[in-house]
């Protein structure tokens, strides 16, 4: 089991009763179920269906924390913001007072949930790694970087923000198909990504291949031997 | 986890469109159909709102209700009262409420000029 920092976390806190209403209307998984003490991935779309960010929902009670990439905040922001109209939400930008953690290559114990110790919160991601979002000044042993999870995730096909999950590409060629609830009716790209699982023809997809076997420009993440790709199919 | 308060964690600026005086139409069946619906009480008023959320990024939502505590602008249509929420009065200038007549996808529907697309079921626009 590793630890690594993640730099480019970002924390939003979600406040109001349509919250979980609202953030249902706009991404891809069925939140509106989700429950204080469980956590949950889902994606914002557009409606061609390409990612503006995948996060990470932490059910806090009193609210729900947002766990973003930050590059894509703006973007993300700018596509939430003007949707709220006279819906009971409000969001508050907790990134500075926390810094964000992954583990990985561990057995998970019940994921889906989140537990909370001396300001340390660990969310157990269906993805199969941990999300770690801890209170600015508490100490957490953890490698400086990310390439020690790169190399993991290369072994378990897992996607990335700013690597894999970009806006170039749609939630379905990204290998976000957990996040994609199969019947929770109309989310905005929904009809385009429901298409392509009908018919079975979604363009692209996540691949693990061997770094010989394909074009370098195709490589989204690059290991030793191995790297991601989003190929073809 | 800090989830921060209101202190060390201030709102992000959220987008507030300018509250537009909205114009509106009801079609002639609509009118009939709202006729029925009401009755010969016009006590109650059409709740013409905007949610986020559908394929398209935007949902109508119509209800009949007596009483809501959005801030609404009132629109009186042939005597029947029309409620428009402020907040989205900017996606609702210039709309027809029409009435569909028809076995699938019937039922009262909104013509908007503001709107770019439509989903294909009618309920949602961007």
């Amino acid at each position: 089991m590793q630890t690594a920092r993640y730099s480019e976390g970002h924390l939003s806190v979600w406040r109001g009763t349509d919250v979980l209403t609202f953030i249902d209307g706009l991404s891809t998984n069925r939140v509106l179920d989700l429950r204080k003490g469980e956590c949950k991935q889902t994606t914002f779309t557009t409606t061609t269906a390409k990612v503006i960010d995948r996060v990470a929902l932490f059910h806090m009670g009193d609210f729900v924390a947002c766990v973003s990439h930050a590059p894509f905040w703006d973007a993300l922001h700018a596509h939430v913001s003007p949707r709220i109209l006279g819906q009971d939400v409000s969001i508050f930008d907790a990134s500075a007072n926390n810094e964000f953690f992954v583990r990985f290559g561990h057995e998970q114990v019940t994921p889906g949930f989140h537990s909370a110790e001396d300001g340390v919160t660990v969310g157990r991601l269906e993805s199969g790694y941990d999300l770690i979002v801890a209170s600015v000044g508490k100490h957490v042993e953890s490698l400086e970087n990310l390439d020690s999870f790169h190399t993991w995730r290369i072994e378990q096909c897992i996607p990335w923000a700013g690597y894999e999950i970009t806006s170039k590409h749609h939630a379905l060629a990204c290998g976000l198909s957990k996040d994609i609830h199969p019947s929770k009716g109309c989310y905005i790209g929904q009809e385009v990504l429901t298409r392509m699982i009908s018919r079975k023809k979604q363009g692209r997809a996540l691949s693990v291949v061997a770094n010989n076997e394909v074009q370098p420009s195709e490589i989204t993440t690059k290991g030793e031997a191995h790297s991601l790709a989003i190929l073809r199919v | 986890m800090d989830c921060g308060t209101c202190e060390t964690a201030g709102p992000i600026q959220v987008v507030k469109p300018d509250v537009v005086e909205v114009s509106l139409t009801i079609s002639d069946k609509a009118q009939a159909m709202l006729a029925d619906a009401f009755g010969e009480d016009r006590s109650m008023a059409l709740l013409v709102g905007v949610l986020s959320g559908g394929c398209s990024g935007y949902m109508y939502d119509l209800q009949i209700i007596e009483e809501t505590d959005q801030s609404c602008q009132e629109v009186n249509i042939n005597g029947f009262r029309v409620l428009v929420p402020n907040a989205s009065s900017h996606l609702l200038d210039g709309i027809e409420i029409d009435y569909v007549d028809r076995l699938m996808g019937g039922g009262f529907k909104i013509n908007n000029p503001n709107a770019d697309s439509s989903c294909g079921c009618g309920e949602s626009f961007a």
